[in-house]
């Protein structure tokens, strides 16, 4: 275990300890919906675990740092950020597959623009944005969080070589 | 003036009723969608298992992953699932409209930025809040700092970040994430202005 286990922990704990003194009712009602909401995630998990590891079991050692790694350059940006576009996952996913993926030796370019446009940019939602907020507003909110994700992952890549 | 008052309840008489089923239909929904993920994990157990005895050597590396994999999601899921439900019983929606309402410039970005960060939820939970508030005032602008901060760096996320990325990872993506969706809504906010004064609207 390393050290953002206790201190996440730590501090949900503390929290939850200072918000039940306060208002015990709300906190029971927290943790209720806590338990829901990791009842609705828990079978996700599990897909993305089993997933990942059939997938690293399948695939040659190596694919993924000479696909996604550093060497990849620009097209391996690019590609990550179309895919991140295009996929609808729930975001506390993304970063358990993003995790797996760095470690496998996936560059922190190609990690950045994959989860900015995960979460920023929803294909899948975009037609329920277009109704609510108007055409304009969605497709140029979509638009520059492309070039916003693109643009943070480029940093990313040049400080964190 | 009493007609139309007596109108006007029994419209939202009529209102309550439609949002009280589709809540009904919603949760209905949702309870669908979670016993589909659980017979399509259940599914996945059994091909892996499959899987298991056919490659037993590769088997034997993938289980190991992934019990390394399901224990360091089981550190780390439950307090995460507790602070999504903390934020989402002691932060309402109302909030974000009052705090943020009117308030322009840069003010008005850290007060979205705070209120972003706040809420717990998919993104497409966050796009009513965000007409609500242009309905009260609000600029485009922070708007889209608002939906930005919420998609990309909220707390619950954050957390997930930290502990599978490390915190050089994390600290550096978050304050140029901030830097970037400071300039989108400054975009934006300029290009609405200018099409606004051409259509003079």
């Amino acid at each position: 275990m390393d050290l953002s286990i206790y201190v996440i922990n730590g501090l949900v704990l503390s929290i939850l300890i200072f918000l039940f003194i306060k208002d015990w009712r709300k906190t029971v009602k927290s943790l209720k919906m806590a338990l829901s909401s990791f009842i609705s995630l828990f079978p996700s998990f599990m897909i993305l675990i089993l997933a990942i590891a059939v997938l690293l079991g399948f695939l040659p050692q190596g694919f993924i740092q000479s696909y996604l790694g550093s060497g990849s350059g620009y097209l391996g940006v690019f590609s990550a950020a179309i895919l991140g576009s295009i996929l609808f996952l729930p975001s506390i996913i993304a970063f358990p597959l993003a995790g797996s993926l760095y470690h496998q030796g996936a560059s922190a370019m190609v990690v950045a623009a994959f989860i900015t446009t995960l979460t920023m940019i929803g294909l899948v939602t975009l037609p329920l944005e277009i109704k609510e907020l108007g055409k304009k507003f969605a497709l140029l909110r979509n638009g520059l969080s492309f070039v916003a994700a693109i643009t943070i992952a480029i940093i990313m890549g040049v400080i964190l070589k | 003036m009493n007609k139309i008052q007596g109108k006007d309840i029994d419209m939202s008489e009529g209102l309550e009723k439609e949002k009280y089923q589709k809540e009904l239909k919603k949760q209905k929904d949702k309870k669908k969608k979670i016993i589909r993920d659980y017979l399509i994990m259940s599914g996945i157990i059994v091909v892996f298992v499959v899987l298991y005895f056919v490659f037993p050597a590769k088997g034997e590396v993938s289980l190991k992953n992934s019990w390394q994999f399901f224990i360091e999601m089981m550190e780390i899921l439950p307090a995460v699932t507790i602070l999504i439900g903390i934020l989402s019983v002691w932060t309402t929606q109302k909030m974000v409209t009052k705090y943020l309402g009117k308030e322009s410039g840069f003010k008005g970005f850290l007060i979205a930025l705070i209120m972003g960060t706040l809420p717990a939820g998919p993104l497409y939970v966050a796009f009513p809040v965000a007409k609500a508030l242009r309905m009260k005032g609000a600029s485009v602008g922070n708007m889209v700092t608002y939906l930005s901060v919420f998609a990309a760096i909220k707390l619950p996320q954050l957390l997930m970040e930290w502990r599978f990325l490390g915190w050089k990872f994390t600290l550096l993506r978050f304050p140029i994430t901030v830097v970037l969706i400071y300039l989108m809504s400054l975009v934006v906010d300029l290009i609405f202005k200018k099409t606004e004064k051409k259509e003079s609207m």
